[in-house]
């Protein structure tokens, strides 16, 4: 009996649980074994065939449940072959996309070299063949990506979903098949494309074909409920036997004293009384093991519980040790997927890091070069220059200076959000008056404030980027000389509302929502310098930090334009100067 | 021994071209000309140095300017090398780089650098940190 309960107690997996309701089913059969032979002295007719019956449903249940235990396992196997084959496609599609890619590379190298050489005659068939070859690579990514993110998709209906968001990945997969196979038919003609085809087919048979994952799954699925259906009922069941044990035993003590007061056949009263004990024994085990079973699901429980504030806390090293064909199971199986994207996550951040470093140094010193050089050469008085040499050069530096601006546009929009900052407390008018100190330096617009002589607990830098972001935009793209630019300030509750408007051309309502994008600008990079990089910024960095960005304007009406940033603030617990969270960044 | 024609001297320790070139444009615009010798990276630097204090007995540059990335042997890795040899541990060196990695400047002041410019933001601000630490360095009597 007791080593039944240690393995009850000890049972944190599936198969434990299993080998433990086979034990407890085990102990049953004997109970019903001996309340059969002592059925006779009892005289509780109705709890000895009642008991009887249990343990017989109990054990009809427990087969039912080995059975769609045993179907599961099968259909997993079906399901991991179909994925495999998966795999193996995205992966010849791959080696395959990138010989082509290779390829168009270095026919592209080799047009350069023919272009720069002397052997160049006319520009037209080598432009027509440089514009092919860059749709081709940018159709050689899209087709990559398209890959990735259908494998990805399939992937994931591995998670059981609602019906509905099954339903509905199954609409997004025929959506990115199609687009696929739209996006082959552009490639050039030839071997290759027909390979990629067959593959791209192969994939759609195995994602949405009749022996495909999707039926498959919505096929594991169907099994799945019936496991969990088989079990309840187990359960319930095993809890019966229990109940009706305890009743059981009691009606054989009440028995025991009655008959040892009536002084029957001594063999009668002695197998009644071993009879009795075992039923005692018995059925006290049954009724303790029931509850045992119940901790065990709370211990499962407890240890994802605790593998998910871990995780989710950010140690990305806890490990996940529960598994199981149950939800439980279900949970962990998503946990694990969780932490994967989260590892993937930190590593490419980790190299996003190591990239900004490198193609900081290693972009920024020909561009230094390129420029000082073109410096000298205009200083050294010896260099008789022509006017229009001079001109070239001048040209020729703010090309320079505009490369330098979009590099470092470009890493500080890579690196935007990257800062583990916490949050501080500062006077916000202080840092307005730094940031329109340095964005109008020769005083020619006017400036008003409304609100902002406040003090707020936020995150500083992306806070002082935003600002300083919109201030320069609304003093470089206004059209007149002078103007008023207002900016106000509001708390409230946890949000810090800040408004910044100006009375300069405004933006039409047909490219607010362009502004927004990477590298786009409204007024040719000659007349306004600018790497179209500066709203994005603001953007991503407003989103990242919990916050939004809306631009209000509308120049057919009126003049001027308004972006509202709404970002969170913080306040400082005074007693303890740590910084209670209100909102989670 | 010591030769007075070519002391005081710089030593310019980069490895790119342009960047020496604007620093001996610099130097040549000072109301003083400082002979400049060049090194390509740590270890032809390191070379350098010891070949001329131990074998030709010369005095050693004045001030040594530093770039921290360069091929073969880095900055930080020359400046220890540096540190370590009796003979050169005294130089004084200002570190003139493109990284602004925080690791670096501390890297850099743990070993004795007497200052750290970025390349791309203090061409000009250098130029007058080196003209004032040259001159410093002339002017006042280092320990021995």
């Amino acid at each position: 009996m007791f080593l039944l309960q240690d393995t009850l107690a000890n049972a944190t997996t599936i198969e434990g649980l299993e080998r433990a309701f086979e034990a407890i089913l085990r102990q049953g059969v004997v109970l019903q074994e001996t309340v059969h032979s002592v059925e006779q002295y009892l005289e509780s007719p109705d709890l000895t065939k009642q008991i009887i019956a249990s343990i017989e449903a109990a054990e009809a249940s427990n087969r039912r449940v080995q059975e769609s235990r045993a179907s599961l396992v099968k259909m997993q196997s079906e399901v991991d072959k179909i994925l495999a084959e998966i795999g193996q496609i995205q992966r010849d599609g791959t080696r395959l996309l990138q010989r082509m890619s290779f390829e168009a590379m270095s026919r592209t190298d080799g047009l350069l070299s023919e272009a720069r050489s002397e052997q160049a005659t006319s520009n037209g068939p080598i432009d027509q063949l440089f514009s092919d070859l860059y749709l081709s690579s940018l159709n050689y990514s899209k087709l990559l990506l398209g890959f990735e993110v259908i494998v990805d998709l399939a992937r994931t209906q591995q998670l059981r979903g609602t019906a509905s968001a099954s339903a509905g990945i199954r609409l997004t997969l025929e959506e990115k098949l199609n687009d696929l196979t739209w996006q082959l038919i552009q490639l050039p003609d030839g071997p290759d494309r027909t390979k990629l085809a067959s593959l791209a087919n192969d994939l759609r048979q195995l994602v949405l074909g009749n022996g495909g994952l999707f039926v498959q799954l919505a096929i594991q699925n169907s099994l799945r409920s019936d496991l969990t259906d088989a079990r309840r009922t187990r359960e319930a069941l095993v809890g019966e036997i229990s109940q009706l044990a305890k009743e059981l035993v009691n009606k054989a003590q009440q028995q025991v004293g009655v008959s040892s007061e009536e002084l029957n056949a001594a063999t009668r009263t002695l197998v009644w009384m071993l009879a009795a004990a075992l039923i005692l024994s018995l059925g006290t085990v049954l009724f303790a093991n029931v509850g045992i079973i119940e901790n065990q699901i709370n211990r499962r429980m407890k240890a994802l519980n605790g593998s998910v504030s871990a995780i989710a806390g950010g140690d990305l090293d806890y490990p996940i040790s529960v598994s199981g064909e149950d939800e439980l199971g279900d949970m962990a199986g998503a946990l694990k997927i969780f932490k994967k994207n989260a590892l993937e996550l930190r590593r490419s951040n980790v190299e996003l890091e190591k990239f900004a470093y490198v193609a900081a140094h290693d972009l920024r010193s020909p561009l230094r070069a390129i420029h000082d050089l073109s410096v000298w050469t205009l200083e050294d008085e010896d260099n008789q220059l022509s006017a229009e040499s001079e001109a070239y050069l001048t040209l020729l530096q703010n090309r320079v200076d505009r490369l330098n601006r979009l590099l470092n546009d470009l890493l500080d929009y890579a690196r935007a959000g990257q800062t583990e900052a916490k949050p501080q407390e500062i006077n916000l008018s202080n840092l307005i008056n730094q940031l329109v100190a340095g964005a109008d330096p020769d005083g020619k617009f006017r400036f008003s404030f409304e609100g902002t002589n406040i003090r707020v607990t936020t995150f500083v830098t992306p806070l002082t980027q935003i600002i300083g972001n919109l201030l320069s935009n609304a003093v470089k793209h206004h059209d007149k000389s002078t103007g008023v630019i207002t900016i106000g300030a509001k708390l409230e509750n946890d949000r810090l509302r800040l408004t910044i408007t100006d009375d300069g051309p405004g933006i039409h309502l047909d490219y607010q929502s362009k502004v927004f994008e990477l590298f786009q600008t409204l007024r040719p990079r000659d007349e306004v310098e600018g790497s179209g990089l500066g709203l994005a910024i603001v953007s991503k960095l407003a989103e990242y930090f919990g916050g939004s960005v809306t631009l209000t304007s509308d120049p057919s009406k009126e003049r001027g334009a308004r972006f509202d940033v709404d970002l969170p603030v913080f306040q400082i617990d005074k007693s303890t100067h740590e910084i209670a969270n209100q909102a989670a960044a | 021994m010591k030769t007075p024609a070519d002391h005081p001297r710089i030593l310019i320790v980069d490895d790119d071209q342009v960047s020496v070139m604007a620093m001996q444009r610099m130097i040549r615009k000072w109301d003083r000309a400082f002979p400049v010798d060049v090194a390509h990276d740590g270890q032809e630097a390191l070379k350098m140095l010891k070949d001329e204090v131990r074998d030709l007995g010369r005095l050693p540059p004045v001030v040594v300017t530093l770039d921290l990335n360069m091929p073969r042997m880095s900055g930080i890795e020359f400046l220890k090398a540096v540190r370590e040899d009796p003979d050169l541990s005294r130089l004084v060196v200002f570190v003139f780089t493109t990284s602004d990695a925080e690791k670096d400047v501390q890297a850099a002041f743990k070993l004795n650098a007497a200052g750290y410019v970025v390349k791309e933001s203090g061409t000009e601000l250098f130029a007058n940190a080196l003209r004032m630490l040259t001159n410093f360095t002339l002017a006042t009597r280092l320990p021995a």
